[in-house]
């Protein structure tokens, strides 16, 4: 075997070389228009001139094919009634090639007149290969449900986390974003929700093949402004280095995954190098972004009757002292709209990416780095900055054995966020509050009758976080149809994360200073190595061909945690320095090591591409769970019947070209919990008590917990009409998931409240997912494409043997979702008292939670889907994707807050509140809430039927227009213009801030639009 | 090209072997040890937990530092200090910005009230960690005998002492003695007929174990004198006035403790009155309390001292003048608790939580003697502590009279502590008559907090909820 030529020193030579150089020879490869004189200057034998028309196939003339002799640059074009005309030599060979057609190459073999017909060429979807993970497959020859979404529908959107540019764009999968605020993350459930605990329903990553730890590493006690679970790991991936994401939904795709496949697969692929040619790709983007929505809130005049009502309702007589805002200690004529001036600002952002890509066949790399800032709608000077990365080499060898790939990722990123959100105080403030800043700029405090607001911005929330992800893949042509495999990968995350809460969130007045100000510091990191050797065999007997492969999977994970907080400072300006705190303590101090292994393999049996077999199985070890329950076995089964291959299918007609029959069924498992969650331990708490650091029971044991299991079946059809122009598909998905691994809620009677145990509930997720692609006009100059996706999930506790004696008695109904919530129902206001009165079902007197919360609501959305429009024109292009959702949500009255009456502003719907004997509305009479029976009537009614309401929305999810201004064929650079928005407009009767998030206490999602520009080289 | 082929074939052979090899290789790696990790290096395995004193010791100190920080004995805004005193007659609510606890200034709290969920949450964490310790010291091998009485006396005082303030918060209550939480999430409530011989047996194990430990003055961990301190506490509220009276009288006798005259250093932490303080964990810190009531300036960021508190002392008592604080901005006049005084951090730590000093014991003993008839001693005990107050001694032979006297005492001394007051209350008969004229929302209900609506929501068998509710 020859050297591998991968000789460090000769190819940078190379790569320099040919950098420098390359501007020159692109000139000189630049195709070139051809004109007849040349044609003639560059033929040396005898020549002649050939003629004919080129039309497609319903015989209609295609003008402007390029006519090109064949192994020359000189060439012609048709004119616009479908005629050429050119000289070449009469054994030569013509090509014919125009867009949207199918290069024809036609040997001349002394004829004169050649007419030719071409096809048109839709993109042969038949043939696209789609990254299966340890495998790839064409679209064809797929047994198993697999979503794509591309690298162009990735550009058009002026966004930072690639989980946001897959919105609305794949049947099966709902991604939710979870606040406006840059950095937040994004939850995605895909065929819906397996498992009962939230934090178990991620689905696995894998980046460039390298699973890719999507849990924080950041400190609870710091991250508060972000929901959910802090900051996201996949922020840092630049979605510009994105060529590709696949989701892998079925059993057949993910079985091969084993048991970290249960809720689906997520895989990134990072663009690579051309095949030929060097190319230099530059994209500079602006754009400004505001909150996409906000609330109707009650006016001064409104909020001041509302307040004198309730006083006057409340029998309470002189107005007490602490009740500023309308006894006239505050200005009764002010009237500020707080949701303009502390979320209200424009948020700009700006995005410079360049990449170099460049190949010769068996060498290709890219090169590629991006810059991109954010800030926020907060008012001050906060950001988010990114900066990332990009290296890809590949190789082939000369005899096409050995390939390798290395591939490296580098993001660094710095989110400068306040400590706190003020979302909500920009809800709950009175309108006529004083004012924020006094004459000379300090915070106004109004005599130390309220809390300035702007408090929540003392503090600084600030994560400095970097991600290293590299990889290597090795493929070695051992024989024929041997393969030998080697895929290795390395990941390395690092978080910084501090956040301040200095004494100047308290009123001066108050007499704190910084010997009080408090600060926490954390250092995450994680660092996991994987490697996979493969072997791929395959054998062709006749006309059936067998693909097999077998392989083994070695990670090690270990996440390390350190967090202190920082007491007593001399001066609040060495807040951000841990040494300069007079006391520290740790908080969290932890190093967790997560083992995995597995073996696993793929038979694939494919007779005449008509009659596919896919049977996958896997073996897996967790370290997650006790000595004798780590191991598990998993398999899975896909089918698949390309029907329109048959003859008399063929035969019969010509409209149907694609006809596939699928099906698929499977296991997998889930092992994502926390690890060492079954040892007993104490761990230290942070509590110091005689100069000693108190440690205390980490959790209940249990010894016995092991795997969920999650069982899969999919059938699905899928249709080919009139030469692709028509794709439909549809699926129908069938998940159950059993032995569910969960944190069963118990009373804190126990001292705690959860433990780790596996649930014998049963869990169903079924539904259907229709995808429709249509090419609706195709002509020279104009055309327009719909891909429409839906789905309609249904989610179903099946059983659950002794519910009624379980933990869950009161919060799950076998029959009904998982995911509800059983209210109160809130029959009517009194028109007597003027309180609400509620359904007592059992009928004894009283409202109690356990008897009268009965009425069932399912938060699961009904359907959603997405239905996106491409138009182009020329050299305009228009992209428009509506996302849709029906569902319940929980509004604002959920929230609780401050009852209607008392210091807080409300939303304009409690206008309708009862305000005399007699009056039938919906909203209760105001008060300030000093009455015991008024409390509890709107602590009931925030968890009644009224809490919960549509929530549907239709969103113009995504906006982008593009025009080719230079192209590369004339000018020898391509230039692009772009417009982007992204939420422009949304259609809901969402009582709350927004649909999506359903929560009032963070910033909804931001509608923005960017222009840009896209040069490329 | 020849050379080439040639090495190829040559080649090609062992190479193959070579890595067929490698993959055998990795399956023998592929072995099943791979996914057997070491235990992480931040967690105690909780058997070696209970093989070093120094340890249990830790597990102890992350009990004490909770009842400092978190649980009901917190004099944050969470704990009874603050609570109670609000939902009896101590404290009023200025602050916009607290509405779980204008539920307690109106004696009527809804079971889904969140300081309600807290007190009860942080008690039973607490208890489970305390029943661990139990445990595990009894299983332990390595302990020494003088360990293991040392820690089991002051684990099952633990014990009996937050049982107890659940069951005056709460009415009827759980008594959780294991960690099994299968048992424990299918709990029933017990009447008090049931909870307090409990609690009476917890204390008196205690009392046997804890026999060799020294009563010194301001100790951070319960020894055997706050034991019978706390036991005379528990006698008293349940009327057995002799043993209340023996308990009481064993800790004046013991003679560790003395009354001072100077109300100044009464709550510092060398005070020669305090039996029993909770360490306030880093150095230089102070109380929870003194951040929770002191403030410099109006209007009041969080509460004041009600009316009928701050015109209820008795003219000329030292109490007023020492333990309340005020703020005048030239319109009104503010009064707060003043006894804990530093609410910043001090070069040294200078005042510690105290949960038992010594002029209850007195007050205890007069009680106890007042119902028993000792006109004299119950006279003896109260007037030491009023002449301590600057005021002057009374002589009735009245029991009625000097009941309410005594009472009146406890109300001076131990006003916004621990709830004292609400307990005193509750446990007299006085709650409904004293309270009912002030609070509109009062019911006869409110004289216990309602069980958190989500406990009962997770386990039924704690049900019924307390009537009212």
């Amino acid at each position: 075997m020859k050297k591998i030529p991968i000789i460090k020193n000769s190819f940078l030579t190379f790569l320099t070389a040919y950098l420098l150089l390359s501007p020159f020879l692109s000139l000189k490869m630049k195709a070139k228009t051809p004109t007849e004189k040349e044609a003639y200057n560059e033929t040396y034998y005898l020549q002649s001139t050939i003629s004919g028309t080129v039309t497609d196939t319903n015989g209609l003339p295609i003008a402007g094919v390029t006519i090109q002799i064949g192994g020359t640059n000189a060439g012609t074009i048709s004119e616009f009634d479908g005629s050429y005309s050119i000289q070449v030599n009469l054994d030569g060979l013509l090509n014919f090639s125009a867009m949207g057609f199918k290069t024809e190459f036609v040997s001349i073999n002394g004829r004169q007149e050649i007419n030719v017909v071409m096809e048109e060429d839709v993109t042969q979807l038949d043939e696209v290969v789609l990254n299966a993970g340890y495998y790839t497959v064409t679209e064809k020859e797929r047994t198993g449900s697999i979503g794509k979404v591309g690298a162009e529908a990735l550009e058009k959107q002026p966004v930072s986390n690639p989980l946001a540019a897959l919105q609305g764009r794949l049947s099966g999968v709902e991604i939710t974003q979870t606040s406006g605020i840059s950095g937040a993350g994004f939850d995605i459930k895909i065929r819906g929700r397996n498992s009962i605990r939230t934090q178990g329903n991620d689905p696995l990553y894998v980046i460039d093949g390298v699973p890719y730890a999507s849990s924080s590493l950041g400190e609870e006690a710091a991250s508060g402004i972000l929901p959910g679970l802090g900051f996201s790991p996949l922020n840092t991936i630049n979605p510009m280095d994105i060529e590709r994401i696949e989701i892998l939904k079925d059993a057949d795709a993910t079985a091969i995954y084993g048991s970290r496949g249960a809720n689906g697969v997520v895989l990134i692929t990072t663009k690579r190098g051309n095949m030929e040619g060097t190319e230099f790709n530059l994209n500079v983007q602006s754009g400004l972004g505001t909150v996409s929505r906000t609330m109707d809130l009650l006016s001064t005049a409104e909020y001041l009757t509302m307040r004198r009502e309730a006083f006057s309702n409340d029998g309470t007589e002189p107005l007490p002292f602490n009740a500023y805002d309308v006894n006239g200690t505050w200005d009764l004529d002010r009237q500020t709209n707080w949701q303009k001036v502390l979320f209200g600002k424009t948020s700009y952002l700006n995005n410079f990416q360049g990449s170099l890509s460049g190949g010769n066949g068996l060498t290709r790399f890219l090169v590629s780095g991006n810059f991109h800032r954010q800030t926020s709608v907060f008012p001050g000077d906060f950001n988010n900055k990114k900066i990332s990365g990009l290296a890809n080499i590949g190789h082939t060898s000369q005899d096409k054995k050995l390939t390798v790939q290395f591939s490296t990722n580098f993001t660094w990123n710095e989110n400068d966020l306040p400590s706190d959100d003020i979302t909500f105080s920009a809800l709950s403030l009175a309108p006529n509050a004083p004012r924020l800043y006094n004459e000379d700029g300090t915070l106004n405090w109004e005599n130390s009758t309220w809390r300035n607001p702007l408090y929540r911005l003392q503090g600084i929330y600030r994560t400095n976080a970097s991600t290293l992800i590299t990889n290597g893949v090795f493929d070695y042509t051992l024989l024929q149809h041997l393969q030998l495999k080697l895929n290795l990968g390395y990941t390395e995350s690092h978080l910084r994360e501090i956040k301040t809460i200095p004494s100047t969130i308290y009123d001066p007045a108050f007499g704190i200073g910084s010997a009080s100000s408090a600060a926490i510091y954390n250092t995450g990191s994680r660092t996991s190595w994987i490697l996979e050797p493969q072997l791929n065999y395959s054998i062709e007997f006749g006309k059936t061909s067998i693909e097999t492969l077998a392989g083994l999977s070695y990670q090690n994970q270990n996440t390390g945690r350190f967090s202190q907080l920082g007491f007593g400072f001399a001066n609040n300006n060495f807040i951000e320095s841990v040494s300069a705190a007079s006391n520290t303590f740790a908080l969290t101090d932890s190093d967790n090591q997560y083992r995995y292994q597995a073996i696993f393999g793929r038979v694939n049996i494919n007779h005449r591409g008509k009659y596919i077999l896919n049977v996958t199985g896997r073996r897996d070890g967790s370290s997650r769970f006790g000595p004798n329950r780590r191991f598990s076995n998993f398999g899975a089964i896909g089918a698949a019947w390309n029907f329109s291959e048959e003859d008399f299918i063929k035969n019969s007609n010509t409209w149907l070209n694609y006809g596939k029959l699928r099906g698929s069924y499977g296991t997998s498992g889930n092992d994502q919990i926390g690890d060492y969650q079954y040892l007993d331990t104490y761990s230290f708490g942070g509590v110091h008590y005689q100069n000693v650091v108190g440690i205390f029971p980490t959790r209940l044991f249990n010894p016995d917990f092991s795997w969920e299991s999650n069982k899969k079946l999919e059938l699905a059809l899928e249709l080919g009409l009139f030469m692709d122009r028509v794709r439909i598909n549809g699926n129908y998905y069938q998940n159950r998931s059993s032995n569910q691994l969960v944190g069963i809620p118990i009373p804190s009677t126990t001292g705690f409240n959860s433990v780790n145990a596996n649930l014998e509930a049963t869990v169903e997720n079924k539904g259907w997912e229709i995808g429709l692609n249509t090419l609706n006009i195709r002509t020279q100059n104009f055309a327009w494409e719909t891909s429409i996706n839906f789905t309609i999930p249904k989610n179903r506790l099946v059983s659950f043997p002794n519910l009624e004696g379980s933990t869950y008695s009161n919060s799950l109904v076998v029959g009904e979702p998982v995911n509800i919530a059983k209210v109160y129902q809130l029959n009517r206001v009194d028109p007597t008292s003027g309180l609400y009165e509620f359904e007592d079902f059992n009928n004894d007197g009283i409202i109690s939670p356990e008897d009268d919360q009965q009425v069932v609501k399912s938060l699961d959305p009904e359907y959603f889907g997405g239905f996106n429009n491409r138009f182009t024109l020329g050299k305009f292009e228009m992209d428009v994707l509506f996302q849709f959702s029906k569902q319940l949500g929980r509004n604002y009255w959920s929230t609780g807050g401050t009852i209607p009456g008392g210091l807080s502003n409300q939303p304009t719907e409690v206008l309708q509140r009862w305000s005399a004997q007699g009056d039938q509305r919906y909203i209760q009479r105001f008060t300030t809430g000093q009455s015991f029976d008024e409390n509890q009537a709107f602590q009931q009614f925030t968890q009644s039927d009224t809490s919960i309401s549509d929530a549907s929305f239709l969103r113009l999810k995504t906006l982008s227009m593009t025009y080719a201004l230079m192209q590369k064929d004339t000018h020898g650079y391509d230039c692009q213009l772009y417009l982007q928005g992204q939420n422009l407009l949304t259609f809901t009767h969402y009582l709350g801030l927004d649909p999506e998030t359903r929560n009032s206490a963070t910033v909804p999602p931001l509608r923005i639009i960017s222009l840009g520009t896209r040069l490329t080289f | 090209m020849k050379n080439k082929t040639l090495n190829a074939n040559n080649l090609r052979l062992p190479k193959r072997i070579f890595f067929l090899s490698l993959i055998v290789l990795m399956c023998m790696i592929a072995c099943e040890d791979f996914v057997d990790i070491e235990p992480p290096t931040n967690q105690l395995t909780g058997q070696l937990v209970f093989e070093d004193p120094a340890t249990v010791d830790a597990a102890f100190a992350h009990i004490y530092g909770q009842l400092r920080n978190q649980a009901f004995s917190t004099g944050s805004i969470s704990g009874t200090s603050y609570l109670m005193s609000h939902y009896a007659d101590e404290l009023e609510l200025f602050s916009n910005d607290l509405p779980s606890v204008q539920g307690f200034t109106n004696s009527r709290v809804p079971a889904s009230d969140s300081s309600v969920a807290v007190l009860w949450n942080t008690a039973f964490e607490l208890i489970y960690a305390t029943n661990s310790i139990i445990e595990g010291v009894e299983k332990s091998n390595v302990l020494s005998n003088q360990d293991k009485d040392r820690f089991l006396g002051e684990a099952y005082f633990l014990r009996a002492y937050i049982h107890f303030n659940l069951t005056n918060l709460f009415g009827n209550i759980p008594y959780i003695v294991t960690t099994d939480y299968r048992i424990n999430s299918e709990t029933t409530r017990l009447e008090n007929s049931v909870v307090f011989p409990l609690i009476e047996s917890d204390l008196l194990k205690a009392k046997a174990l804890l026999s060799n430990s020294e009563g010194t003055i301001g100790s951070y961990r319960p020894n055997h004198s706050i034991n019978s301190a706390f036991l005379a506490r528990v006698y008293l509220y349940q009327e057995q006035w002799s043993k209340a009276m023996n308990e009481a009288t064993e800790v004046l006798d013991g003679g560790s403790y003395s009354l001072t005259d100077n109300l100044d250093i009464v709550f510092k932490k060398d005070s020669p009155e305090t039996l029993w303080q909770l360490d306030s964990g880093i150095p230089g810190n102070n109380t929870e309390e003194a951040s929770t009531f002191v403030f410099t300036s109006g209007p009041p960021p969080n509460s004041t001292l009600s009316t009928q508190l701050s015109n209820g002392f008795e003219a000329g008592d030292a109490r007023f003048i020492a333990w309340v604080g005020t703020v005048s901005d030239g319109y009104n006049t503010w009064y707060f608790p003043n006894k804990y005084q530093r609410n910043t951090p001090t070069a040294d730590t200078e005042e510690n939580s105290i949960l038992i000093r010594l002029p209850e014991l007195y007050l205890i003993a007069a009680e106890a003697h007042a119902h028993l008839g000792n006109i004299g001693l119950s006279l003896d005990y109260i007037n030491a502590i009023r002449n301590r107050g600057a005021l002057p001694s009374i002589s009735t032979s009245d029991p009625n009279e000097l009941l309410d006297a005594i009472f009146q005492e406890r109300k001076a001394e131990f006003f916004t502590e621990q709830g004292h007051r609400f307990f005193d209350l509750k446990r007299t008969g006085r709650a409904t008559p004293i309270l009912s004229p002030i609070k509109p929302d009062w019911k006869s209900s409110s004289l216990v907090l309602p069980i958190p609506q989500s406990e009962l929501l997770l386990n039924p068998n704690l049900g019924p909820q307390n009537e009212g509710y």
